[in-house]
């Protein structure tokens, strides 16, 4: 039986690479993710283990307060200490080394690098143990000296000799570029830019602490073990608020923290490709479906022959075993394929990792493969148990209409499932969300268990307009569609749930939108924004531009906002805490912020301003006190001087003359300006240009422009989730192509009748077009419907967190349906052209 | 009948030939056919399995080309159609009726006979229709699926649906083959009733000589030649006839 099996597959291998599509290009996402994410991972190990290829043993300050996504803020160290080290027996060379924010700009103010990586400013040396390469010019030497990054150097088309203007910690400055650099052999590394400096203006410049380094990088001279020289250091430092590591395991700590903010990103790309996998498995059940259906005569007949139920049952199990197997096969190469053309499109646009030399790991072979196989076998069931069912006396039989999908049972199913999607709801929303994951779920099953019977009449609803538009091309098209209700169901099912997630987060989107505009609205008062405008943690303006703004006769105040890591007590025990920086004599009328008690006018170097959400958690009033530490170990009480309601600015705000002299590199990310009464809007704006055009990173908006774009930033975040889903939209779109071509092979006597009877090729590709958008309709109208409740739930549950708006947008599912329907024609493209060669005298002649 | 008087043929062929395969294995499905289908006239194709009487039917209708020779319908000499040009030839000038499978399952009755017009977005003639689907007494299984009908009425809407658009020949491929002997005998009433009355031209295969008892001319093909014609047969005579094909 299992020959014969196995043999009745082969011999049909048509049939069985287009039952293993679905299944291959489901794989194909979820290999091509974990292809994607090793190659991306192997790059970045390589990168840092370049990196610090050369170095022995690595000092730098013990005090640190860790951030979110393991990006700590480290404390400084003394360039005193660079002679200490260099005396410890086994070293050979000691160089201080820093790793601060730096912005290249080209001498016409443009500003170089890509949004996401960071900008870095350091420090180059000739020592043999730096991973950097002079491709042309020489070692850095004074104040108006530097070397930049290969790719800077092209994007900027700068040449060696060239004026560049360089924003960090102590402004923007001009500088004579002598070098251009290369990280081993690749322009730069991971995309960042850097400024690399002699160590003195490195300090000066990019630190603003003369004096200070961020690390002293060792050289062995041999005679030790990299352990033994870190033991070495450690006791010659002894007292000091330094850590020594090795250099394997600073390139392991790097390797790690870099790894782990990426993996985050790889688990995102694999809940997508895990969503894409259950739209494909809709599309492998609905194939199975259908093939068995067809192929109902044929076991039939087996069973007439004396086959019994099992041995149907098992025969399909195996087609259904190799379909997976091939199709889990193909479709890891098929990611292989795509993860490289991901690799090279980034590659393209500068992102991306520079060397991308594919990982392939078994591990992501042995995962992809078992998904897919299990997958593929989970479809099959259910058609192969119906096709064991099927009577020997059914092989006399002509099954021309499709009546399942139609059943009580399913109306009853339906309706207990939007109840329970109801109450599930209802409970989330109200008391505890963990009900709103039964809720939401029991809505999908209930669209999916509901949609075959919402076929008929949403047919019949196109049926007139379609008509009137297409005559009876477009009448036996929504016929056609209407047939066989669950089969058109599941096949619209796969595409809505890809629909739906697409409107969830345009609504997500558009009411975040909404959120912003409204409190920003309401909360910003004042007349312009300056920030840097791409948005990073990292670094932003120096504090010296929001001094100078302050200073302007047109400005009646400017404030500067930055953000720092402290440590607090809470309840005994130091927690690192994220804190707005700001100079609290330059605030007056630029917020319009609640306060329950206390207020700005007390803000100073010794208090801080506390959320009303933070204090009723931690029974703050004003005049609690805290106690706070900083980077540089030291630790001071403060008072709480008030509380303010507000979502936006966090739980904490301090004055940021708390940091003078704590060796933290404050930056500002964002510079609201009032203007004087009684000065222009336009006047102010001159003026404070006069000075942002100094800083080449600084975006001047005004108000409106501001509010913009915090609003356009989301949307940007919304493209990246857009395309993420459209794995799942392509998926249900290949399901389209499946369910049609199945279709046109088992109409094709009466394909071949109407041809004989004086239908065109043209409206025989027609009819099989309008067949595939009626689907797409029907999907369109499934994903909108379900997609709005989806945002709507998200939303509400959301309200504490900000989404103070609810927000449909229009525009969003009207492209998200047209681009349904321009899809599903492209879709038709196959089984219509396939329809229309069908042979006329082979589908009429009676055999 | 609106057809020009120099014309009497409803269709023809001329020196038909059709072949199958090459060398050894070459099969001469239709060996030189030259044959005229006088407009007005019920006419039967008869002759033994392989004889070439559903070939030269195809071809006459335009859903088969030939190897060498020519055929026409009406005025129109089909070699030179594209196939565009060809199926609307078909579905103005030709009506069929298949032995089965002549209906599309997701369409009513009314649809079904009615869809060569549907599909040329004609109208057609209204008053025609009406009489069409009278003369078949079909007036009360208009909205019924294919599904819903007997065979015999299936067959009765593939009879309206081949006169419907009022063409000028009707092809019927065995159409009582799946019918049983009074239901065949009702739908070969209505095709002569068709012809008498309604003045229409139908080209009828069989190998059933009550069947071609019906018809006014009866061609008997062999080995893809013409090999005899009656005139006004009788059951009886063609089995007669038939009966010498086996010396």
């Amino acid at each position: 039986m299992f020959r014969i099996a196995l043999k009745n597959v082969l011999a049909r291998k048509g049939r069985l690479l287009l039952t293993a599509l679905a299944v291959i290009a489901s794989c194909a996402f979820l290999s091509g993710v974990f292809v994607f994410s090793d190659t991306v991972n192997a790059s970045i190990d390589r990168m840092f283990s370049m990196a610090y290829e050369k170095t022995d043993a690595f000092v730098r300050s013990s005090n640190v307060i860790e951030g979110d996504f393991g990006v700590d803020t480290r404390g400084r160290l003394s360039d005193t200490m660079v002679a200490k080290v260099a005396a410890v027996p086994g070293v050979s060379e000691a160089a201080g080394d820093i790793q601060g924010f730096a912005r290249i700009a080209t001498a016409a103010g443009k500003p170089l690098g890509i949004d996401g990586p960071p900008k870095y400013g350091g420090v180059l040396t000739d020592s043999p143990s730096t991973p950097w390469k002079i491709a042309e010019g020489k070692v850095p030497q004074g104040a108006t000296e530097v070397a930049i990054d290969r790719r800077s150097a092209k994007e900027g088309k700068i040449k060696l000799g060239d004026s560049v203007t360089i924003t960090a910690k102590n402004g923007a400055q001009p500088f004579t570029v002598v070098a251009i650099v290369t990280f081993g052999s690749q322009d730069t590394s991971g995309g960042a830019t850097w400024a690399l400096f002699d160590l003195n203006t490195a300090e000066e410049f990019v630190v603003g602490e003369p004096g200070k380094i961020d690390s002293v990088i060792v050289r062995g001279d041999g005679s030790v073990s990299d352990t033994q020289l870190k033991a070495n250091i450690a006791k010659a430092l002894e007292g000091e608020t330094v850590q020594v590591l090795t250099g394997a395991e600073i390139t392991a700590e790097t390797q790690n923290a870099v790894a782990k903010f990426f993996n985050l990103f790889s688990t995102v790309l694999t809940i997508f490709a895990a969503i894409a996998l259950l739209v494909g498995s809709f599309v492998i059940y609905n194939v199975f479906r259908i093939t068995s259906a067809q192929r109902k005569q044929e076991s039939a007949l087996m069973r007439a022959i004396g086959a019994s139920r099992g041995q149907v049952v098992r025969s399909l199990f195996v087609e259904a075993g190799v379909v997976g197997i091939v199709g889990a096969v193909l479709g890891f190469l098929g990611g292989i394929v795509l993860a490289s053309l991901i690799l090279s499109l980034l590659a393209a646009v500068g992102s991306g990792p520079s060397d991308t030399k594919l990982t392939i790991s078994p591990t992501s072979f042995v995962i992809t493969f078992i998904v897919g196989f299990l997958v593929t076998i989970l479809c099959a069931t259910l058609p192969a148990i119906r096709a064991g069912r099927v009577p020997p006396l059914a092989a006399l039989r002509d099954v021309s209409i499709d009546r399942s999908g139609l059943s009580r049972r399913r109306i009853i199913a339906g309706a207990i499932l939007m109840i329970v999607a109801v109450i599930g709801t209802v409970l989330g929303l109200n008391s505890s969300a963990v009900w709103l994951a039964p809720g939401v779920g029991a809505l999908f099953a209930a669209l999916i268990a509901l949609g075959p019977i919402a076929v008929g009449p949403t047919t019949r609803l196109l049926q007139r307009p379609l008509s009137a538009l297409r005559g009876v091309t477009g009448e036996i098209a929504v016929r056609n569609a209407a047939r066989s209700p669950e089969r058109t169901a599941l096949t619209a099912a796969a595409l809505g749930i890809g629909l739906a997630l697409l409107v969830a987060v345009a609504t997500l989107g558009s009411s975040l939108q909404g959120s912003i505009r409204q409190t920003i609205g309401e909360q910003f008062t004042g007349n312009f924004a300056i920030s840097t405008g791409d948005g990073q943690g990292f670094g932003g303006l120096p504090t010296t531009l929001t001094d100078q703004l302050n200073e302007l006769p047109e400005v009646s105040d400017a404030a500067g906002l930055g953000i720092a890591q402290i440590r607090v007590v809470e309840k005994g025990t130091p927690k690192a805490r994220g804190v707005i920086t700001l100079d609290p004599k330059h605030v007056v009328g630029l917020f319009n912020f609640e306060f329950t008690q206390g207020g700005w006018d007390a803000l100073n170097n010794t208090t801080i301003l506390v959320s009303k959400d933070k204090a009723d958690r931690d029974g703050l009033t004003v005049g609690s006190e805290l106690s706070v530490s900083f980077l540089d170990d030291s630790t001071q009480t403060i008072k709480v001087a008030g509380i303010f309601d507000n979502k936006t600015f966090g739980n904490f705000i301090v004055d940021r003359a708390l940091f003078d002299g704590r060796g933290v590199s404050l930056f500002d990310v964002q510079i609201f300006a009032l203007t004087k009464a009684g000065v222009s809007e336009a006047k102010a704006a001159a003026a404070i240009k006069a000075v942002t055009d100094k800083y080449p990173t600084a975006k001047l908006q005004s108000r409106g422009e501001f509010v913009q774009a915090q609003v356009d930033q989301v949307s940007g975040i919304l493209n990246f989730v857009y395309a993420l889903l459209l794995m799942s939209v392509f998926i249900a779109v290949l399901g389209i192509v499946l369910t049609l071509l199945l279709a046109v092979f088992e109409r094709r006597r009466e394909l071949g009748l109407m041809r004989a009877i004086g239908m065109t090729r043209g409206q025989v590709r027609g009819s099989i077009r309008w067949e595939a958008i009626v689907t797409a309709v029907l999907g369109a109208l499934m994903g909108t419907g379900l997609g709005v409740a989806l945002g709507w739930i998200v939303v509400r549950a959301l309200k504490p967190q900000g989404f103070t708006v609810f927000s449909v947008s229009p525009g969003s599912i009207l492209s998200f349906a047209i681009a349904a329907v321009i899809f599903a024609i492209v879709a038709a493209w196959w089984p219509a052209r396939k329809a229309a060669k069908s042979d006329i005298l082979a589908a009429i002649s009676t055999t | 009948m609106t057809d020009a008087p120099t014309i009497t043929a409803a269709a023809g062929a001329v020196d038909a030939t059709k072949v199958y395969g090459s060398g050894d294995s070459e099969v001469r499905a239709l060996d030189g056919v030259t044959v005229q289908f006088e407009a007005g006239k019920f006419t039967a194709i008869m002759g033994p399995s392989g004889s070439g009487k559903s070939t030269l039917m195809h071809s006459l209708a335009g859903l088969d080309g030939l190897t060498s020779g020519s055929v026409y319908i009406g005025s129109t000499a089909l070699a030179s159609l594209k196939d565009k040009e060809l199926t609307e030839l078909r579905r103005r000038e030709v009506g069929f009726i298949f032995q089965a499978y002549n209906l599309i399952p997701t369409l009513s009755a009314e649809e079904n006979i009615r869809l060569p017009l549907l599909l040329g977005n004609s109208k057609g003639d209204e008053a025609w229709i009406n009489r069409v689907i009278d003369t078949v007494g079909l007036r009360d299984r208009l909205k019924h699926r294919p599904s819903e009908l007997s065979g015999g009425q299936q067959q009765r809407v593939a009879v309206a649906r081949a006169l419907a658009s009022k063409p000028t020949i009707i092809f019927a491929d065995e159409p009582t083959g799946n019918l049983d002997s009074r239901t065949g005998a009702e739908i070969l009433s209505f095709m002569r009733l068709a012809v008498n009355e309604l003045g229409q031209t139908i080209v009828m295969v069989t190998h059933d000589p009550v069947a071609a008892a019906y018809s006014d001319r009866v061609i008997f093909l062999a080995d893809g030649r013409i090999v005899d014609e009656l005139q006004n047969p009788t059951a009886a005579d063609v089995l007669d006839r038939m009966k010498r094909f086996g010396d």
